[in-house]
């Protein structure tokens, strides 16, 4: 065994990987937004740092980006991988992706992948062999040209040193089968399965390493398993392989995170893993007879075995290089009301559902729509403010913002042969609200805006008082913007009604704010 | 009902803005006198040309309205110059204009409302020395406050004493410009260092068309070397022509008064003209006189 587990080292350390992993809440219109599928690609990121071999730096996540920056970010992988194969070192490329998909292609937000294009993409990166899980509805589609497989036995023998090439694509269901999310398990249960063999449920033979074949079993029995009583029906995950050569290939090595969870044999059932400090449904874990271990990252978990009366809860902390095995006297009763794990699960939707918030600096002016007043009571200034405004999946928006104006200008009133010098000073906090076009690089929205409004009048030149008014302006607003990836710039228009009767003349007291915003979006 | 109370005042809004304390500028800015309300104007026509073939009269009159407006304008130009300026200071119940340089002084302007309609004015030059007002008026508004009547006095020697000028003397005008322009002018011990001090009255009305200037001087019009009384008055009607009377007595007239008129067309041609001592050579007839009968100077 042991010179078995040396020959495996010297396999991995000979194999440079590279890991492409996507995830996308967002499809094309017709469809709802995912609540898990980027948390899921965060989840997968990490796997493949800790346990899989993959350098921080050889990792490129993709969250809600498009097609063009998925084309991108895999064309800037062949130079190194060109650069380590001439090294001589062998090469492997993961590709994972979590969003919505069809019987044709990925659904990147508003733009898409077909599958001929990801297996040639994946092709093209010049990698020896290529990895693909793909969790997306109707993904079996991507290996059906391939005679894809959705039996249990692994056909796949390869040897332990990885001397094959080709590509191995596993996804998340049939061709015509839906890919489901679990509010219970807060991710997808493709992924969850896939994340809970990697990190160790799949060690079936308990050496230490999870291979390609145990964790596609894994993933299969627990997805077909888990899916087969609910709504959407039971989902099986399909493989297709262009892979020649021989041997296994090992996927992750359990004792990379140098932190180990050791379920005991004797104390049989079933297990729930949560990441306390990510707030992640991390694992499951079924133990019959035998010892099972968990690798994980240094940090605190939080397991839990149910009873039909209650749960049973442990809280284990652990540091780099430890390993903690459970016993039942670690093990403490707790009601079903007060689960904490399902809290974080619940959080994770409640977040999905949360709007997404952006912080803005505005800079632009005020000025009055009527000549006369503009000339007479409030000439136009330059202004300036800040935003926060809050988007929703659905195009509803909302938004609070200040804006303040304030310039010299000169009054010019018939009756006086001289212009007076004025400063104004304009004040506006303001909440708006309306409908914008759904999520995309350039968008438009409009919607009503209430407007506290405060107006100074100081008239420098003489000792005079100044004149002040505040009062509250309804108005309408419209904008025109560009998002590319998480910043905004965004032109806008409000303009409001001033109810408030100057020196008793009937004017038109509308006032516009036009404004270009700058901003962020978290 | 009752909770839209707030919500309603919130939207009529709190506190005022207001152009009203601004354009009260003119309100004090009219207080003061104009060169369009307070000067002399002898200009019986439009036609170009007229002082070439007036009547004698007229032309005296002409001349002598000339100086004093001359000396009016003294006054009046600081007025006017002054409605070219933002006012420095905004009170209330008052403006101030300036300090600004004139004449190598700076002065300062100021209109207080002292009372309701009534407006104190004045020109305080700011020498070195200290703050010396040189022209000082009181005007009370009428139906608007340009509209008004008032009286104003310039001490002359205390501005031309700021600038290094011998002037000396006193001007009092009386003005009532409710109806059109009325003035009464008295000229104090007038002197500008060189001749004799002198002291007079003018009175100037246009109303409703028609003109009435009156004055009375002392010269020697026939050139003996003694003075005579002069009293002329000068009365047109815009578009009608006009009538020149004078009464010159004293001097080497002795105990005679000699009562000489003139009258002129619209185009300021001669038409009529007579005098009791036959000095001059009558011509045309009085009825041609756009003011039939002989009126001797009545404001004096």
């Amino acid at each position: 065994m042991i010179p078995l587990l040396l020959l495996a080292s010297v396999a991995l350390a000979e194999v440079q990987r590279w890991a492409v992993v996507v995830g996308n809440n967002e499809g094309f219109s017709n469809t709802h937004p995912l609540y898990f599928a980027e948390q899921d690609a965060k989840k997968m990121r990490s796997i493949f740092t800790s346990l899989g071999d993959v350098g921080e730096g050889d990792v490129r996540l993709l969250l809600g980006r498009n097609r063009a920056e998925l084309l991108t970010t895999l064309g800037t992988l062949r130079t190194p991988i060109a650069e380590a194969k001439a090294r001589g070192d062998q090469t492997v490329l993961y590709f994972y992706y979590s969003g919505h998909g069809d019987a044709t292609q990925l659904q990147l937000g508003r733009t898409w992948l077909t599958y001929p294009e990801l297996e040639d993409l994946l092709e093209r990166s010049g990698a020896d062999v290529r990895l693909a899980f793909v969790d997306a509805c109707q993904s079996g589609a991507l290996v059906r040209s391939k005679g894809g497989t959705m039996a249990p036995p692994f056909l796949v023998d390869l040897s332990e040193r990885l001397d094959s090439k080709g590509s191995f694509i596993i996804t998340s269901s049939t061709g015509d089968e839906a890919s489901q999310e679990s509010d219970e398990i807060g991710g997808s249960y493709f992924t969850h399965f896939l994340a809970s063999a990697l990190s160790g449920t799949g060690d079936a033979d308990g050496d230490g390493r999870v291979t390609l074949r145990e964790t596609y079993q894994h993933v299969y029995h627990e997805t077909l398993y888990r899916t087969a009583g609910t709504r959407g029906g039971p989902q099986h995950p399909t493989y297709g392989s262009s892979l020649s050569g021989t041997g296994d290939l090992v996927l992750t090595e359990l004792d990379r995170t140098g932190a180990t969870l050791v379920f005991s044999g004797e104390n049989g059932g079933s297990f729930a893993v949560f990441d306390v400090d990510r707030r992640m449904f991390l694992a499951e874990v079924d133990i019959t007879g035998t010892d099972r271990q968990l690798s994980v990252r240094p940090g605190r978990y939080l397991v839990q075995r149910r009873y039909p009366t209650h749960l049973a809860v442990a809280d284990v902390s652990l540091a780099r290089g430890s390993s903690i095995r459970l016993t039942a006297a670690q093990f403490r009763a707790l009601e079903y009301e007060d689960d904490v794990a399902k809290g974080a699960v619940d959080k994770v939707i409640r977040q999905g559902n949360l709007p997404r918030t952006s912080i803005r600096t505005l800079l632009g002016g005020r000025g009055f729509s009527d000549a006369s007043v503009t000339s007479e009571y409030f000439p136009s200034t330059p202004a300036a403010g800040a935003e926060a405004r809050f988007n929703w999946r659905d195009g509803r928006w909302a938004s609070a913002d200040v804006l303040v104006g304030s310039g010299l200008g000169l009054l010019e009133l018939p009756e006086l042969p001289y212009a007076v010098p004025v400063r104004l000073t304009t004040t506006g906090f303001g909440l708006g609200a309306g409908y914008a076009t759904r999520e995309a690089p350039f968008r438009l929205g409009g919607g009503v805006h209430l407007q506290g409004i405060y107006l100074s009048r100081a008239f420098p030149d003489t000792n005079a008082a100044s004149q002040e008014l505040f009062t509250v302006a309804p108005g309408l607003m419209g904008w025109a913007g560009w998002y590319p990836r998480r910043f905004e710039l965004e032109l806008a228009l409000r303009s409001h009604y001033l109810p408030y009767v100057v020196d008793g003349r009937d004017r038109g007291m509308g006032y516009s704010e036009l404004t270009l915003a700058i901003g962020y979006r978290f | 009902m009752r909770t839209l109370l707030p919500l309603a005042a919130l939207l009529a809004g709190c506190g005022e803005i207001s152009n009203a304390f601004l354009l009260e500028d003119t309100e004090f800015l009219d207080a003061l006198p104009s060169s369009a309300r307070q000067s002399v104007s002898i200009e019986p026509e439009a036609a170009k040309g007229w002082l070439d073939h007036a009547p004698t009269l007229l032309l005296i009159s002409h001349q002598v309205s000339s100086s004093l407006n001359e000396l009016l304008l003294g006054v009046l130009e600081t007025m006017d110059h002054v409605r070219t300026l933002r006012p420095s200071e905004r009170t209330e119940n008052g403006r101030r204009w300036g300090p600004y340089p004139y004449e190598g002084v700076d002065v300062e302007v100021w209109s207080t409302r002292t009372g309701s309609g009534r407006f104190d004015w004045g020109v305080d030059a700011l020498p070195e020395s200290g703050q010396l007002t040189y022209i000082a008026g009181t005007h009370y508004a009428g139906d608007s406050v340009a509209a008004g009547d008032g009286q104003f006095t310039w001490l002359l020697g205390a501005s031309a004493e700021l600038s290094g000028e011998p002037t000396r003397g006193t001007l009092v005008v009386d003005y009532d410009n409710r109806a059109g322009i009325d003035l009464l002018v008295d000229i104090e011990d007038f002197s500008d260092g060189a001749s004799a001090p002198l002291t007079a009255r003018y009175a100037y009305r246009l109303l409703e068309g028609e003109g009435d200037f009156q004055y009375t001087f002392s010269a020697d019009i026939n050139d003996d070397g003694l003075a005579e009384d002069c009293e002329i008055r000068t009365r047109w009607s815009i578009g009608q022509g006009g009538r020149a009377d004078a009464v010159v007595s004293g001097g080497s007239l002795g105990d005679t008064v000699e009562r000489w008129s003139q009258c002129w067309d619209p185009g300021v041609y001669l038409v009529y003209e007579a005098d009791e001592q036959g000095f001059v050579t009558p011509s045309g007839e009085e009825s041609a006189c756009s003011f039939p009968t002989f009126a001797e100077v009545d404001r004096i």
